[in-house]
């Protein structure tokens, strides 16, 4: 078990700064799950790590050693492609052979963790095949052996979900994070998909335009965005954002939300912000997640920190478990997660109630988070 | 409305066959033609029919063409010169075909700064019409020792040939994912085992085209061959032109088109065993 420490990582191509400064401090044995849209440097950033790209400046160590300027394959890390680049012309064993070879390990030692990594990942029967005679989910466990025979200090993950089936995903992502426990090794992903950060990591990294947004445990990540970007980048449907002015009465500050009637709902704030009396009579984004704007919160100590607020159905989607109303608040389609219990039709008016705690501001320019 | 529908599909089918036939017709008379005048005996041609069978097959042209006419001040059959090209041409192809592979590694996974710039030079090489470098490379060819021999044949076969047999193996290796590549290098692999390991063994489509594609070019090439040549080093196809225009004796339409079939054999064998590989092959990098 090691830790990783990237120290203010720049990297170029010719003049553009692809990565602007990355910081990350990773405690030995722990998940880190780099997230992001596509572009925002993410794969760069693993490439780097893993050598297979070179940096403009800065530091990366794995435990105690500087790796920076070491070799992909002397940096003691294994690494999974998202197209699982298995040696198309070579048998899966020799695919995990293949390293194990050239690292010149002895006949009896590269068996001994061929045999291992293949129990780990149940692939014992496919030892002898193809990678073309495989299906994507089995390609995916020959490159995870592959990487296990390698009894790396770290791995890295490149995207190693995207090209298999949506069932399929999900019974890999939870082997993944398996293998996690079982290996206890420190292990950096790259994803574009919020739900596997949110299952997998320990910590996200969530990145865009080569910079890392926030660095943060998946539930703060989701509880306390520091700003505009990571706040609608997590979380599925995604938070709802509406243009509001901020007011001041009687010292209690309070918004309004007004629906497609034209009709007014006050809300009141609360006092618990440091900044927010600073923007009295300013325009500021506020985020309510849908989840926290409903009919029905199941906890009832919640009663009275609630306040109402009437909208009117304009569509709503059925997935099961929830219903999502979209409504209209501040001239702005929001999305609402209500229980499909006395479901009403698209249309009719609805009560409504907001969680007041969870009601966040943004600074409209900075976009940053009020506190 | 089905009706009308399956007359329509039928009567298309019917004019892209009979299209399809006339062509085929078109293309296979020359060689049925040649194939038929080389099997028959010098009067019957001259009284016969050109399109009519053989009434008795002999194969005494062919025998002559190989081993027995006069070619040059020599009496020796297209042999000799048929040996000189296929040494020529073996070596030419494999050298070409193996720089070719090398090169196109480079330029699609070991990219440099300049080498885009670099690349499209080298394709240049595919435009320069053989005329143009005649005589540079006869004087190259002198400097080097290697006037008027095989080697020199075999030496402007393959400086030409590489342009071609590099952009081919570029594209083909273009499609293969850079991934591949990563992995190997994270297994510890250097340059020389990446190429020989994970990417050689799975050239085979693409080896064909360029073997195919240069074989081609070189048994068929005319020019250099009649330029950079000694009368005792000429390649097949020289031999086969001072064959069928000699004037100094009666005209032997039988050995000429025996000795044209022996010429072509080659090039059109390696046509039909290896052809799909050839279409699959160039088709390869195209649709991705």
């Amino acid at each position: 078990m090691k830790s990783l420490i990237i120290k203010d990582l720049y990297k170029k191509y010719g003049d553009v700064e692809v990565l602007k400064g990355i910081n990350i401090s990773l405690q030995a044995g722990e998940f880190l799950v780099l997230v992001g849209p596509s572009g925002c440097g993410k794969s760069t950033l693993l490439s780097t790590i893993a050598g297979l790209e070179d940096i403009y400046k800065g530091s990366i160590s794995l435990g105690e050693v500087d790796i920076t300027n070491l070799s992909p394959k002397d940096r003691g890390l294994a690494m999974v492609f998202q197209s699982y680049a298995l040696y198309p012309s070579m048998t899966v064993r020799e695919n995990i052979e293949f390293g194990l070879k050239i690292s010149k390990y002895s006949k009896q030692e590269i068996e001994t963790r061929i045999a291992n990594s293949a129990s780990i990942l149940h692939i014992e029967d496919l030892l002898d095949r193809k990678p073309s005679q495989l299906s994507g989910g089995q390609r995916q466990r020959i490159a995870i052996a592959r990487s296990i025979s390698r009894e790396p200090d770290m791995y890295l993950f490149d995207e190693p979900l995207s090209n298999l089936d949506a069932k399929l995903r999900v019974k890999m992502r939870a082997e993944i994070k398996k293998l996690h426990k079982r290996v206890k090794k420190t292990i950096v992903y790259v994803t574009h998909d919020q739900i596997e950060a949110m299952t997998l990591a320990d910590k996200i990294a969530i990145m865009n335009k080569g910079v890392i947004q926030q660095f943060d445990s998946p539930i703060n990540m989701y509880e306390n965005p520091c700003n505009l970007f990571t706040a609608g980048f997590i979380g599925s449907p995604s938070m709802n954002f509406i243009e509001v002015v901020i007011n001041k009465e009687n010292d209690k500050l309070f918004i309004n939300l007004k629906n497609s009637n034209g009709d007014d709902n006050i809300i009141y704030v609360g006092n618990d912000f440091e900044n927010l009396d600073n923007y009295i009579g300013k325009k500021v984004i506020v985020g309510i997640r849908p989840e926290h704007i409903q009919n029905a919160f199941r906890d009832s100590s919640l009663k009275d920190k609630l306040q109402n607020v009437e909208a009117t159905i304009e569509i709503q989607e059925l997935i099961g478990s929830d219903v999502f109303l979209h409504i209209t608040l501040n001239d702005t389609e929001i999305i609402s997660r209500v229980s499909p219990n006395g479901a009403k039709d698209d249309g009719e008016s609805i009560s409504l109630h907001v969680w007041t705690k969870k009601i966040l501001f943004f600074d409209i320019d900075s976009e940053q988070r009020i506190r | 409305m089905t009706k009308t529908n399956n007359i329509q599909s039928i009567l298309s089918r019917i004019l892209i066959y009979t299209l399809l036939i006339i062509s085929a017709i078109y293309f296979l008379l020359p060689l049925f033609v040649m194939i038929i005048t080389s099997l028959k005996d010098i009067d019957e041609i001259k009284n016969g029919n050109l399109l009519s069978l053989p009434k008795e097959i002999t194969f005494a042209p062919w025998i002559e063409a190989w081993s027995e006419a006069r070619i040059g001040s020599e009496t020796s059959g297209i042999k000799p010169f048929f040996i000189n090209s296929i040494i020529m041409t073996v070596p030419a192809v494999l050298i070409s075909s193996i720089i070719g592979a090398f090169n196109g590694y480079v330029f699609s996974k070991w990219r440099f700064k300049g080498s885009e710039v670099f690349f499209s030079l080298l394709l240049f090489g595919c435009f320069i019409p053989f005329q143009v470098i005649l005589l540079p490379m006869s004087q190259t060819m002198g400097y080097l020792g290697l006037s008027g021999s095989v080697g020199g044949l075999i030496f402007v076969h393959v400086v030409y040939g590489i342009a071609f047999t590099t952009l081919f193996f570029r594209n083909f290796y273009v499609s293969i994912p850079n991934e591949l590549i990563n992995a190997a290098r994270i297994d510890g692999a250097g340059f020389f085992r990446i190429f020989f390991k994970i990417l050689l063994p799975v050239s085979l489509p693409i080896f064909m085209v360029c073997i195919i594609w240069q074989m081609t070019q070189i048994w068929n090439e005319f020019l250099f061959g009649i330029i950079f040549s000694d009368a005792d080093t000429q390649p097949v196809t020289v031999a086969l032109n001072n064959l069928v225009n000699a004037t100094s004796t009666v005209k032997k339409y039988n050995v000429d088109m025996a000795a044209t079939l022996i010429a072509v054999a080659p090039t059109l064998l390696a046509y039909i065993i290896s052809g799909k590989y050839f279409v699959k092959g160039l088709m390869a990098g195209a649709v991705k």
